[in-house]
C-alpha cells in the first residue's frame, strides 16, 4: 500500500506542467545537422542544438507572441516517431528530415506552398529544387540545401596520387574523362604501396550498400529506371546491364577496385578515400566539408584537398550525375492565423542569410543568389563549388524517379540484385531482370 | 589422494574451457575499451594494434564536453532504477501468486502473460503511444517508467522461481498462523532473493539499453535517457570509433557498478537448508 | 434446478477465499493490462486494416493473403527459423555448461566468470553489431586479418549467402549467454547443497548428478530460459539492421526485419500487424511444445 502511495506521489510530481499559454506554438523538426548559427567561434564545432535553438530564439524575438519549439529528430526513430506523431495528429507543423515521404501529400497531410511563394523567390530558388517538392501541380518543400547525398553526383580525385602516376588531372576536371580512358587511368593508379606483393592501393572502390555510385555508371550507359509515364521498370536493358557489368569489371577484370562489393557501405568507400587506400573517391563539397570536419574532430591526421571532377561518360554521349534537393515541408494547418505564421518561419528559415548558414556544411543551397557568393574566402572551395555547379548544370538528373514514384519500396531488390551481380552469384542480366520482375510487381500493387 | 587429483585434473579442464569460451567474448569487448582510449586517427588502422600505444583521454574529453550527457545519464539513473525496483517487488508478488496460489482464472492469467510475450513489439510501438499521448503523458518520466515496468518478462521469471520453493515452508508458516503479507514478507523474499537479484540485474541492464521509445516518447534534450542521446550524438559521427566506442565504454558502467552490487544475493543454498 | 445459483455462489467464495491469490497479482496486471496488453491487442486487431497511419480501412483477412502469397515473407519465416534454431540449442548448451562448470570453484573465480560471459550484455546490441561489422570487414576486420595471417584465403563473411547467416549465428551464440548463466547460475545457488552431498556420498558420478539432479532441478529455469531465447532469438533485429540490412540477396532478411520495413518504410502497419500476428502464432505453437518437454513440476 506504501508503494503505491509512494509511486503515485512520484507520478503526480512528475507530470510536465502546462506551458505557458503563447498565443500561437509552433512544432518544428529537424534533422540533426551541425549547423553554426552567426556569430558561433569558428574554432568550435557547432552542436545539432545550436542551430535550431537560435533560429528558434530568433524568430520568436521577431515575432512576439509566436512560441517556437523545435525537436531534433535522428535517423534511427524518425520514421517511428514521425509514424506515431501523424497517427495521433500530434505530427510537427513544419519538418525538415532526410527524407520526406510524397505520399502524404496524397493523405492531404501538407500544405501547398504555391500561394506564398513570391515571384523573386522562384526566379532564386534553383529549378530543380522546385521541382524536387512538386507532386501533382503544387509544390510542398521550401528548398533549402541542394545536392543532399553526394555519392552519385561527382567524384573526388586526390591530386598527389594522380601527380605520382603522371596523370594530367586539371584535364579531367575541365573536359571529363571517357569509359576507356578511365579504365586506363585507373590501372595507373592501382600499386602496391609496402611492397608485400599484394596490391592494397586501388583507384577507386565501391559498395553494394550504397547504390548511388553504381547507378550513375547505369545511367551513364543510356539505362533507365522507368518508361516515360513511369508504369513500367526497365532497368534491364542491354544498356543498364553494359552499366553494371562495366563496375563488376572494375573489380573483376581490371582489378582496379577491392573484392567484396557485396558487403560493403558508403562509409567503406569513404574511409577507403580519407585513409588514400584510393585515389579516387565521391561526392562534392559536402564531402570536402567531411573531410574538414573530421580533422577537426581528430579523426583524420591530415587534411587534404580533393578536386572535384565528372563522373566518366561514354565518348560521344552526355554523362550523368545525381541531382537532388530537399527543405522543409509544413504540415496542413487548421487555422488560418496560424498556417501564415508557419510560412512565414518557413521563409524566415529560408530566406538569403539563414540559406546562407549552410555554407557552415559546405552545402551548395537551392538559392542562385546565395550561391554565387558561397566561399569568398576560400579560392579553393569556391573552384569546387562552381565546378560542382557546372557538373549539376551539363549533366544532372534523377536518380529514383520523379517524387511519386516509389523508390522507397523497391529500393531493397535493387540492393540485392547488386549484391548478386557483386559476389558472381548472378550476371548482371539475370540480376537486373530479378530486380525488374520485383519492382513491377510492386508497382502493380500500389497502383 | 588419487580422488583430489582427479578433481583437480577436472577443475585445470574446466578453467581450459571456460577460459576459451569467455575470452571469444571477450576480444570485442576489449577492442571496444581499446579502442576509446585509442586517438580517433589511429582506430581504423590496418593491421590494427592490439594495445593502444598512446592512450588518450581524448576522446571522452570530448564526449564530456556536451554537458548534456549529464542530465541524460541522471535520467537514465532515475527511469532505470524506477522500473527495477518497482518490477522486482511487483514480479515477485505476483509470481508467487502464480506459482503458488490457486485460485480461479489463476492459469488462464498465466498464459496470457506468456502468450503476450509472444507478440513482436514492433507494431505495439504506434499504438502504446497513441495511447501515452491521449493519457496527455508524451515527453515524461511516466511514460518513460510506467509501461517499462509493465513488462510480462519479470513475471514469468519470478514464477518459474518461486516453484522451486519448497510448498513446505510456506504450509509450516500457514500452520504457525502467520498472514499472507508476513509470509511473504518473511519467508518468501529472503529465499527468492537470487531471484530478485537477477531480476533486478536483467531489468535494469534491460532498461538502460532501450533507446528506441525513449527516442519515439521524448521530445526535448533533457528528457532524454543516455543511450537514446548517445544514439543522437553518435548517428552524426558515423564510423568515428573512438567516440562510438567511448560513448559505449561510460555507457557500460553503470551497468557493471549494478551487476557487481546485485552479485552478493547469490548465496549457495544456506537459507533453504537451514529451514530444513 | 439450484444447481446455477449454487455454481455461482461458490465462484464467489472460491474467488473471496483465494483473495490473496488475487491482490499479489494486481499491481502488475493493473500495469501490464493498461500499458501492455491494450497497445498489444490494438496492435493485433490492426492486421485486419489496410491502416498507414493516415488512414484506415476494414479488409478483413486480406492482409494475411498477401503476405502469404509473398515469396519475400515465406523466406523470411525459413530465414528465421533457420536462426532460431541455430542458435538457441547452442546457446543454451553452451550456457548450461559453463554454469555446471563453474559451480565448484569458490565464489571470487565464479563471480569472475560470471561477469566475464555477462559483460557483452551490458553494451547494447547496436555497439556490439558495430564491433562485429568490423570484424567481419573483408579488406581490414580482424577476422580476415587472422585468416590472412594463417595463410587462409580471406572469406567476404557478409556478403556470400552461403556464409552471411551462419556468420550472424555464430556471433550471436559466441556473445551471447551471459544472461542465461547469471540466471542458472542463481537457479542452481538456491539447489539445497545437500542434495549434491548426499549423491556423491552414494557413490554418484558427476555426469549422473548431472543428469539426475541437477537438469531436473534445473528445469523451471530451464524452460524459463528456452522459451525466453526462442521469442528473443526470433524477433531478431538490431544486428540484421547494423550489420547486413536483410541482405545479401535477402538471405538474412528476418520476420521481424521485415516487419519493421513494412511499418516504418512502406508505412504499412496493418501488413506488419499481420506479419507479426503469424510470428505470434508460431512462437505460441514452438512454446505449447517447450512447455509439454520441459514444462512438468519438480516436486522435491
Amino acid at each position: 500500500m506504501k508503494r503505491f502511495g509512494v509511486i503515485l506521489l512520484v507520478l503526480v510530481m512528475l507530470m510536465i506542467p502546462i506551458s505557458a499559454m503563447a498565443k500561437i506554438t509552433i512544432t518544428w523538426w529537424i534533422n540533426p545537422w551541425r549547423i553554426a548559427p552567426p556569430g558561433f567561434p569558428s574554432d568550435k564545432a557547432p552542436t545539432e542544438e545550436d542551430f535550431p535553438k537560435w533560429a528558434a530564439e530568433e524568430f520568436m524575438r521577431q515575432n512576439p507572441g509566436v512560441e517556437v519549439k523545435y525537436v531534433v529528430v535522428g535517423n534511427s526513430e524518425y520514421s517511428q516517431k514521425m509514424a506515431a506523431a501523424i497517427a495521433t495528429g500530434t505530427q510537427p507543423d513544419i519538418f525538415k528530415g532526410p527524407v520526406w515521404d510524397n505520399r502524404w501529400v496524397g493523405a492531404g497531410l501538407l500544405e501547398p506552398i504555391d500561394d506564398y511563394l513570391t515571384q523573386e523567390e522562384i526566379d532564386d530558388f534553383y529549378e530543380i529544387a522546385l521541382e524536387s517538392g512538386y507532386v501533382n501541380g503544387k509544390h510542398y518543400i521550401w528548398p533549402w540545401n541542394l545536392g543532399t547525398n553526394g555519392m552519385g553526383t561527382t567524384m573526388l580525385l586526390y591530386t598527389p596520387d594522380f601527380e605520382r602516376a603522371g596523370v594530367d588531372w586539371q584535364k579531367i576536371v575541365n573536359e571529363g574523362w571517357t569509359m576507356e580512358e578511365f579504365v586506363e587511368i585507373a590501372k595507373k593508379l592501382t600499386w602496391d604501396s609496402n611492397g608485400d606483393g599484394t596490391i592494397d592501393h586501388y583507384a577507386i572502390s565501391f559498395g553494394a550498400k550504397d547504390t548511388h555510385n553504381i547507378l550513375n555508371f547505369l545511367y551513364a550507359f543510356g539505362g533507365e529506371l522507368t518508361n516515360e509515364d513511369e508504369t513500367i521498370v526497365t532497368f534491364n536493358t542491354p544498356q543498364a546491364v553494359a552499366g553494371l557489368q562495366f563496375v563488376i569489371d572494375l573489380v573483376e577484370k581490371h582489378k582496379v577496385a577491392p573484392k567484396g562489393v557485396e558487403a560493403m557501405g558508403i562509409y567503406d568507400v569513404i574511409g577507403n578515400f580519407h585513409a588514400h587506400r584510393t585515389s579516387i573517391g565521391f561526392g562534392g563539397p559536402y564531402e570536402i566539408g567531411r573531410i574538414t570536419r573530421y580533422v577537426k574532430s581528430g579523426q583524420l591526421a591530415e587534411e587534404f584537398y580533393p578536386v572535384i571532377a565528372p563522373f566518366p561518360h561514354i565518348e560521344g554521349q552526355n554523362g550523368a550525375s545525381y541531382t537532388s534537393a530537399s527543405g522543409f515541408v509544413v504540415f496542413r494547418q487548421k487555422d488560418a492565423e496560424k498556417r501564415d505564421m508557419v510560412m512565414k518561419f518557413a521563409k524566415f528559415l529560408t530566406n538569403k542569410e539563414n540559406t546562407a548558414l549552410l555554407e557552415s556544411l559546405i552545402y551548395l543551397t537551392a538559392r542562385k543568389s546565395v550561391n554565387e557568393l558561397l566561399f569568398q574566402n576560400d579560392e579553393y572551395l569556391n573552384e569546387q563549388a562552381q565546378t560542382f555547379a557546372r557538373v549539376m548544370d551539363e549533366t544532372g538528373r534523377d536518380f529514383f524517379g520523379s517524387q511519386s514514384f516509389p523508390w522507397a519500396q523497391i529500393d531493397k531488390f535493387f540492393v540485392s540484385a547488386l549484391e548478386g551481380a557483386f559476389s558472381l552469384t548472378q550476371t548482371p542480366q539475370l540480376a537486373l531482370d530479378g530486380f525488374v520482375l520485383e519492382a513491377n510487381r510492386v508497382l502493380q500493387r500500389i497502383r | 589422494m588419487r580422488a583430489k587429483t582427479k578433481t583437480n585434473i577436472k577443475k585445470a579442464i574446466s578453467l581450459l574451457i571456460l577460459g576459451i569460451l569467455a575470452s571469444l567474448a571477450f576480444i570485442p569487448l576489449y577492442w571496444m575499451v581499446a579502442t576509446a582510449f585509442t586517438k580517433p586517427s589511429l582506430t581504423l588502422k590496418f593491421p590494427p594494434e592490439i594495445i593502444p600505444r598512446n592512450p588518450t583521454l581524448d576522446n571522452f574529453k570530448e564526449l564530456f564536453q556536451r554537458k548534456i550527457i549529464f542530465r541524460w545519464t541522471l535520467n537514465s539513473v532515475i527511469v532505470s532504477g524506477s522500473v527495477t525496483i518497482a518490477q522486482i517487488f511487483f514480479c515477485a508478488m505476483a509470481g508467487y501468486s502464480l506459482a503458488k496460489k490457486r485460485f480461479p482464472g489463476g492459469k488462464a492469467l498465466f498464459s496470457v502473460y506468456i502468450a503476450s510475450m509472444m507478440i513482436p513489439t514492433q507494431v505495439t510501438l504506434v499504438p502504446l503511444y497513441i495511447m501515452i499521448a491521449r493519457m496527455g503523458l508524451v515527453n515524461t518520466y511516466a511514460a518513460l517508467i510506467l509501461p517499462a515496468i509493465a513488462a510480462p518478462f519479470g513475471v514469468f521469471l519470478m514464477r518459474q522461481f518461486m516453484l522451486s520453493v519448497p510448498s513446505e515452508i510456506i504450509e509450516a508458516a500457514r500452520i504457525d498462523g502467520a498472514s499472507e503479507f508476513r509470509t511473504f514478507t518473511k519467508i518468501i523474499i529472503p529465499i527468492s532473493k537470487p531471484a530478485m537479484a537477477v531480476l533486478g540485474i536483467f531489468t535494469f541492464v534491460g532498461q538502460w539499453n532501450s533507446f528506441l521509445w525513449p527516442l519515439v516518447v521524448t521530445n526535448t534534450s533533457e528528457m532524454r535517457v543516455l543511450q537514446a542521446g548517445l544514439s543522437l550524438l553518435q548517428e552524426q559521427v558515423p564510423m568515428q570509433y573512438s567516440y562510438l566506442m567511448a560513448s559505449a565504454t561510460y555507457s557500460a558502467i553503470p551497468m557493471i557498478i549494478v551487476f557487481l552490487a546485485f552479485q552478493k544475493y547469490f548465496l549457495r543454498g544456506i537459507t533453504v537448508g537451514a529451514v530444513k | 434446478m439450484n444447481e446455477a445459483p449454487v455454481k455461482q455462489r461458490s465462484l464467489v467464495r472460491e474467488i473471496w477465499k483465494n483473495r490473496a491469490g488475487y491482490l499479489f497479482v494486481i499491481p502488475h496486471f493493473a500495469l501490464f493490462v493498461v500499458f501492455f496488453l491494450v497497445p498489444v491487442a490494438w496492435g493485433m486487431y490492426l492486421s485486419l486494416f489496410d491502416y498507414n497511419v493516415f488512414s484506415r480501412t476494414f479488409i478483413g483477412l486480406e492482409n494475411y493473403k498477401t503476405i502469404f502469397g509473398d515469396w519475400l515473407f515465406l523466406r523470411a519465416l525459413r530465414n528465421t527459423f533457420f536462426y532460431t534454431f541455430g542458435v538457441v540449442p547452442l546457446w543454451l548448451g553452451k550456457a548450461l555448461l559453463v554454469t555446471v562448470l563453474i559451480y565448484p570453484f569458490r565464489k571470487s573465480i565464479r563471480t569472475f566468470f560470471k561477469a566475464a560471459f555477462y559483460l557483452p550484455h551490458v553494451t547494447s546490441t547496436v555497439i556490439i553489431s558495430m564491433i562485429w561489422l568490423w570484424v567481419f570487414n573483408p579488406n581490414f576486420g580482424l577476422l580476415n586479418f587472422a585468416m590472412r595471417t594463417l595463410g587462409l584465403e580471406p572469406v567476404i563473411w557478409l556478403g556470400r549467402t552461403a556464409t552471411a547467416m551462419p556468420s550472424l549465428i555464430i556471433m550471436q551464440v559466441i556473445m551471447g549467454g551471459g544472461s542465461t548463466i547469471v540466471l542458472l547460475s542463481a537457479a542452481m545457488s538456491s539447489i539445497p547443497e545437500y542434495y549434491f552431498e548426499a549423491a556423491t556420498i552414494e557413490g554418484a558420478n558427476s555426469w549422473t548428478i548431472f543428469r539426475k539432479i541437477t537438469i531436473p532441478l534445473l528445469k523451471p529455469t530451464i524452460l524459463y530460459a528456452m522459451v525466453m531465447g526462442t521469442i528473443a532469438n526470433f524477433q531478431t533485429f538490431s544486428n540484421i539492421y547494423i550489420m547486413t540490412k536483410g541482405g545479401p540477396q535477402f538471405s538474412t532478411t528476418t520476420i521481424a526485419f521485415l516487419v519493421y520495413e513494412t511499418a516504418f518504410v512502406d508505412y504499412d502497419l496493418g501488413l506488419a500487424s499481420a506479419m507479426s500476428m503469424v510470428m505470434f502464432a508460431i512462437l505460441v505453437v514452438l512454446g505449447l511444445v517447450q512447455f509439454k518437454w520441459l514444462g512438468s513440476n519438480v516436486e522435491y
